[in-house]
């Protein structure tokens, strides 16, 4: 029968050789509990870090017209979308171009991103002419030559006010002389006006009202931007500098000679000389 | 001090009473067994507290030598009542013993339809005692299992209260069709897996677990998946007992989602819009705002997981018992309550548990018992599924405002707010379960046949459900940019109603023969049973109610505002029957070869008439060497060591719900619509059947063994498993044309192969009577290989589902992220979506140059981990315990898509794992290039489907889900029983307890035990516990 184990050992040291015995048992179950804690658990989350400071150099590009080279000097950035004075960050590189047909004042802006975030810079340049010629507009204006709408019921003609162009007259057939009227804006920026033998005289030339005589001119100088007044209607504006009657595009009486786009097509064209003051001619054309 | 010197001068009495009576004292006497009048062999007669010990010979009689003054004779006989006789001066002390209840539950083990001695246990069965139980601090049973025993794999994939059950694998997944889930037999009769999960554990004498053929054999067509057998507490002879328990516990999440907040995310989600090409939506004066939070109307930080299950929810847990009896009477009487609430106020869950078992001695040979429990759950939910709860508590963007102050709940686009679909204003989704099982067994010796007794049962359980779900209006705002708010249109209430209800009649009779013939012993047993099982069940709804103040079906609309009828009622119907009859016979030579064999015969009313039968035979044997004369030698090094082998066929008839009857041709209502005339009418399908269909059938082997070394301190058990089921169900889709039109039915064509190891190994020590401690470890390794399933011929290898474990994950294998232009230029292959810096490259398998569905390949073994472990260990000192629970799985593997991997998902989220993407400033990245677009038409986040039986998937989004969890610990202190007892406590402990307190784990986000891919699932909780246990 075997006695407890005790028994046969002073108590003293029995003790203590036994409270070591417990953490001693353990050990194994420890250690593989610190070899598991530490091979178990998710790798550590990276920090967000730092914004991208934005900034960037602009340059005119020569040789190309309306053109400038951005160039980001941003630091700690690997991300960049542009505004390009229009209000809408698009995305682009390190390096990237504005192009500016028409001419102005534009804040470019760089948004650069960086691993924390992104920040915003923004350069001013003054664009001092036009690019007409990537102006589209002036692309369709230029295109082929237009004539006055000869169709019955179109109403090529209206006359009346800014917010009711057809308010004074709404429009009728045109006599024969308007419809041979042929007008051809050059890519030059001058104006041919063939009259075809007549042309009709408005309430501002006596005979009133009838074919008259061929008032045509050639290769006068025009004026194109491809802004109109603040606050009024159009796409783009005509400017003839002469005296009305001696120039003019429609009719010989227009208020102005200084004419909107109010809409342009491939083959329609919508003018309307006069301002939100005067008396406004409108002009329906097509393609000749 | 009074008592100091009183207890002094106690002890010195003492210590002279020793002196003078210093000389050993010799008693004798004889055991035998109260129903039987025989005499006990090897009966055990020990003085109590010592190791002063003795066995009875062949007629029963013992002699020993105690020492002076003698003590407390304990005598203990497996199988029997314990008995112990105060023996102070030498003489004559017989016993007779009483077989009536159990000894120990460390000797005896419970087995199907009886119980046998452990150590003449031929199958592999584990135990989980009723201590192990009640140390888990959880409403469910089957997650106070979890890491306990070998041989269960484990998931628990929710905390949801009422409805947080663990899926339990016993020995791993053997059917890629079937249903896995175990069999649950409590107190003999085969019941719910719920009527196990939600028992008071304080009911639950112990848990077997049958793993084997031969183990689980006898329950024949259903217990191929394993068994677990539930024994609840009975009464016991001697004192009467009160005890009761008080628990209460705060859970909280154990882990969130570490989620970015709105400056982070708006940084990162700035990143990928420019990645993307599209509008940036935030300046950086919005995204400074998000930083300061300056603004949290227009700039909010939402933290939605910490607003919807932040802090913690209390659980308390009453339970009050009685157990006692005479020799004629004996009682179990339970009354258990249980009250969980939701991290939410909507949600929660109380149980009702009540239990009484009774055993009557009617006469000297006649035995009755009548045990009748009871259960009331009470779950409240919103009427939101938690599902869509969690999808949106995981989706919504820190960027969007919960509330407006003073205004109500905030509406921003598309997202739901959860906030608000977890307010009890909403309505409620509330289900009320009504559970009463009853047993009545009658056990009748026969008296002119030695050992032969006929025992019949007649057990019937009453289930029903009542479930109610009101959903209300809430109103929710939404700022209209100008200080203002727009108030959401008023939804008008709607109601659903149902009640199911079942009845289950079982009856048994049984024919028990257990006697001893000199060296050889013999039991048998014969069992027939029949059950039946009607199945109702009946639901409506109306919507459209005026007004929430009656919330009663009558008080709603049957139609809309132009009569057409919007009230929805259903219902259906079910019976479910089983006849078998079964038959064991157990002999064994001398204690020391063991023999056992059985044989049941099922019928299922599931399959046509001409298969409805089925035999299944198991046998097994073991040799207990340690008892063989030639291994005296190894006496007091080896204790005891068995070798032991079983065989058996089991069947599993869990085939699925929707495959009831699938031997009858059916018709099925249709989709998609015919086109009659210009117009689409709906139309129906015809079924086609298989006449011929019949349970998965299993064939298992095991081999073991046990070992226990220096007087029990240190055992160790291991077991070899293998199971072979074939005739699990597939659908021959992929076999044919799909020019036939039709779908083939379901055939017994598939098998699996499951082979495995268990290990479980033990060491306990007192060192002294007031030190001891113990230590166990357990592991099980399962592997899994489909073998027989049907897949097209022209099947490549890379997908061929054969050879390959169930649940496997196939698709894309990602070779690495694009992290340079050289990388770039080299990685040639074309793609199916764009692909630049930042993506992902995939594996070219065929080398044909192009990425598509042809590159599919095996990529890994699915989220059923193949290694499961538990370590367990506690130590003593005086009225001190600890005890812990360490467990873990590997070889594991979890996909995580959408909310619970991508970024941005579904205009989601975004995770800290983000903070380490691609970009050109972190070349080395671990997660691609962020993106808005995280569909599945993206290079990055495309999921190829997978073959039939296999999960397509992205090996870039399949994850270790490896993990090691200290499931449990405990620390409890026992008041000494000399300083309570003057309270009439004879014993009273108080303990404070933890559940699933620390996780390691590589996984991110989700939970390890996690099965959503998304991640929408209510997450696991942490439980604190303090407790308290009285005994009078």
């Amino acid at each position: 029968m075997p006695e407890p184990a005790s028994a046969y050992q002073p108590i003293l040291e029995t003790k203590s050789f036994k409270t070591m015995r417990i953490p001693l048992i353990f050990t194994p179950v420890l250690l593989a509990m610190a070899v598991a804690i530490s091979g178990c658990q998710p790798d550590k989350v990276k920090e967000l870090g730092e914004p991208a400071a934005s900034s960037f150099t602009i340059a005119p590009v020569t040789g190309k017209a309306n053109t400038y080279a951005l160039a980001s000097t941003s630091t700690n950035a690997f991300g960049y979308a542009w505004d390009m004075g229009n209000g809408t960050y698009i995305k682009g590189g390190a390096l990237d171009t504005a192009y500016f047909p028409t001419m102005g004042t534009y804040t470019v802006r760089l948004r650069a991103f960086g691993p924390g975030g992104s920040t915003v810079s923004e350069q001013t340049v003054t664009v001092t002419s036009d690019d007409l010629l990537n102006i589209p507009q002036f692309v369709l204006l230029t295109a082929h030559s237009w004539k006055l709408d000869p169709a019955d019921g179109a109403n090529a003609i209206i006359v009346g006010t800014e917010g009711n162009p057809g308010q004074y007259f709404g429009g009728g057939g045109l006599d024969a002389c308007q419809k041979d009227d042929v007008y051809t804006f050059g890519t030059d920026l001058k104006l041919t006006y063939n009259a075809n033998g007549s042309t009709f005289n408005a309430g501002n030339i006596s005979p009133n009202y009838t074919c008259g005589t061929d008032r045509s001119y050639t290769d006068f100088v025009y004026a194109y931007s491809p802004n109109v007044p603040a606050g009024s209607a159009g796409v783009g504006l005509i400017t003839l500098n002469a005296n009305v009657p001696d120039k003019f595009i429609g009719v010989t009486d227009i208020s102005s000679n200084s004419y909107r786009i109010i809409s342009i097509s491939a083959t329609n064209m919508v003018l309307r000389s006069g301002t939100a003051s005067q008396t406004v001619h409108q002009f329906k054309f097509v393609a000749n | 001090m009074r008592y100091f010197v009183r207890f002094l001068s106690m002890a010195l009495l003492l210590i002279i009473a020793g002196s003078v009576h210093a000389q050993n004292i010799l008693v004798s006497g004889r055991v035998t067994s109260k129903t039987t009048g025989t005499a006990l062999a090897s009966a055990s007669v020990n003085l109590k507290g010592t190791n002063i010990a003795t066995v009875t010979n062949d007629s029963g009689q013992y002699n020993l030598s105690l020492p002076p003054g003698g003590g407390m004779l304990v005598i203990s006989y497996i199988g029997m009542a314990t008995q112990e006789i105060l023996a102070t001066s030498a003489g004559s002390y017989n016993a007779i013993l009483d077989d009536g209840t159990a000894n120990t539950l460390a000797d005896l083990v419970i087995v199907g339809y009886g119980s046998q001695r452990r150590a003449n246990v031929t199958g592999a069965i584990s135990t989980v005692a009723t201590k192990e139980l009640v140390q888990a601090p959880v409403a469910d049973l089957s997650n106070a299992l979890i890491g306990r025993v070998p041989g269960i794999i484990t998931k628990q994939a929710s905390g949801e209260p009422g409805a947080d059950d663990a899926r339990l694998y016993i020995r791993g997944q053997s059917t890629f069709s079937g249903s896995m889930e175990p069999l649950v037999v409590v107190d003999g009769i085969v019941r719910t897996f719920r009527d196990f999960s939600q028992l008071d554990a304080n009911e639950v004498e112990s848990i077997s677990i049958l793993k084997d053929a031969s183990s689980a054999a006898i329950f024949g067509v259903r217990g191929a998946n394993g068994v677990l057998l539930v024994t609840t507490k009975r009464g016991k002879t001697g004192k009467n007992t009160t005890s009761y328990s008080f628990n209460y516990a705060r859970q909280e999440v154990s882990k969130f989602n570490d989620n970015l907040g709105s400056f982070e995310y708006a940084t990162l989600l700035s990143e990928a819009q420019l990645n993307d090409g599209v509008p940036i939506t935030y300046t950086p004066e919005q995204i400074e705002a998000f930083r300061t939070g300056s603004d949290p109307v227009l700039y909010p930080n939402t933290d939605w997981q910490r607003l919807v299950l932040g802090g913690s929810a209390g659980q308390m847990q009453h339970n009050l018992n009685f157990s006692g009896g005479t020799e004629k009477l004996k009682y179990f009487a339970s009354l258990g309550y249980f009250d969980q609430k939701g991290l939410y106020s909507s949600l929660g869950y109380k149980r009702y548990n009540l239990r009484l078992n009774l055993d009557l001695q009617v006469t000297n040979t006649t035995k009755v018992s009548i045990d009748v429990s009871g259960r009331l759950e009470k779950r409240t939910a919103p009427p939101t599924g938690i599902s869509q709860i969690f999808e949106h508590t995981l989706r919504n963007p820190p960027t969007i405002p919960a509330v407006y102050d003073g205004v109500g709940y905030a509406q921003i686009g598309s997202y739901t707010n959860t906030l608000r679909a977890i307010d009890p204003a909403g309505g409620y989704n509330r289900r009320e379960d009504n559970t009463i099982l009853t047993n009545l067994a009658i056990e009748q010796q026969i008296p002119w046949v030695k050992g032969l007794s006929l025992r019949g049962v007649l057990a019937y359980d009453k289930r029903m459900n009542f479930s109610k779900a009101w959903r209300d209006n809430v109103y929710v705002y939404t700022a209209n940019g100008s200080g203002g708010f727009v108030q959401s249109n008023y939804n008008a209430p709607s109601l659903n109603q149902d009640y199911y209800q079942n009845h289950q009649t079982e009856l048994q009779a049984q024919l028990n023969y257990n006697r001893r013939f000199g060296k050889h012993n013999v039991s048998a047993l014969v069992l027939i049973l029949r059950q039946e099982r009607p199945v109702e069940f009946f639901g409506a709804g109306r919507s459209g109610f005026e007004n929430g103040f009656f919330q009663a079906l009558n008080f709603g609309p049957a139609t809309n505002s132009t009569g057409g009828i919007t009230e929805t009622i259903y219902g259906n119907l079910d019976r479910f029957a089983l006849r078998s009859a079964a038959g064991r016979i157990n002999y064994d030579y001398d204690g020391r070869y063991l023999f056992q064999a059985s044989l049941r015969r099922d019928e299922t009313e599931n399959f046509a008439p001409k298969f409805r039968r089925g035999y299944f035979p198991a046998f097994s044997a073991g040799w207990i060497v340690s008892r063989e004369n030639f291994m005296e030698g190894t006496a007091g090094v080896l204790d005891f060591l068995k070798i032991k082998g079983s065989w058996g066929q089991l069947g599993n008839d869990k085939i699925g719900d929707e495959l009831r009857f699938a031997y009858i041709s059916r018709y099925q209502s249709v989709a998609n619509n015919y086109a009659f005339g210009g117009s689409t009418l709906p139309g129906l399908n015809p079924l086609a059947s298989n006449p011929i269909v019949q349970w998965e059938s299993s064939t298992k082997s095991d081999i073991g063994f046990e070992a226990r070394f220096l007087k029990g301190m240190f055992d160790i058990e291991m077991d070899f498993f293998r199971e072979y089921r074939k005739d699990i169900l597939g659908y021959r889709y992929s076999q044919i044309p799909s020019a036939y039109g039709g779908q083939l039915p379901p055939e017994n064509v598939g098998a699996v192969l499951n082979r495995g190891l268990e290990l479980n190994i033990g060491h306990s020590k007192s060192i002294d009577r007031n030190w001891s401690y113990f230590a166990r470890a357990n592991m099980t390794l399962v592997k899994n290989e489909i073998r027989k399933a049907p897949v097209a011929a022209n099947l490549t290898d890379a997908l061929n589902v054969i050879g390959r474990p169930i649940g496997a994950y196939y698709g894309y294998k990602a070779i690495g992220i694009i992290r340079d232009q050289a990388t770039l230029d080299g990685y040639t292959v074309t793609t199916e979506f764009p692909v630049g810096l930042g993506d992902i490259m995939y594996d070219d398998l065929n080398k044909d140059g192009v990425i598509n569905s042809n590159d599919r390949q095996y990529l890994t073994t699915g989220n059923i981990p193949e290694l499961v472990y538990g370590i367990s260990g506690g130590a003593r000192w005086k009225g001190f315990e600890m005890n812990f629970l360490f467990q873990g799985a590997d070889r594991v593997h979890q996909q995580l898509i959408n909310n619970a991997g991508y970024a941005f998902f579904n205009g989601g989220r975004v995770s800290a794992e983000w903070l380490d993407r691609w970009n050109p400033s972190n070349p080395d990245g671990k997660l691609p290039k962020l993106s808005t677009n995280a569909t599945a038409t993206t290079n990055n986040y495309q999921i190829p489907g997978g073959p039939s039986y296999g999960l397509g998937g992205n090996s870039f989004w399949i994850k270790n889900a490896a993990y090691l969890r200290l499931k449990n610990a405990e620390i409890a202190y026992n008041f000494s029983t000399d300083l309570v007892k003057k309270a009439g406590i004879s014993n009273l402990r108080v303990f404070a307890t933890g559940q699933n307190l620390v996780t390691w784990t590589k996984l991110r986000n989700v939970d390890p035990e996690n099965t959503n891919t998304s991640g929408w699932y209510y997450p696991v909780q942490a439980v604190f516990n303090f407790g308290v246990n009285v005994q009078f």
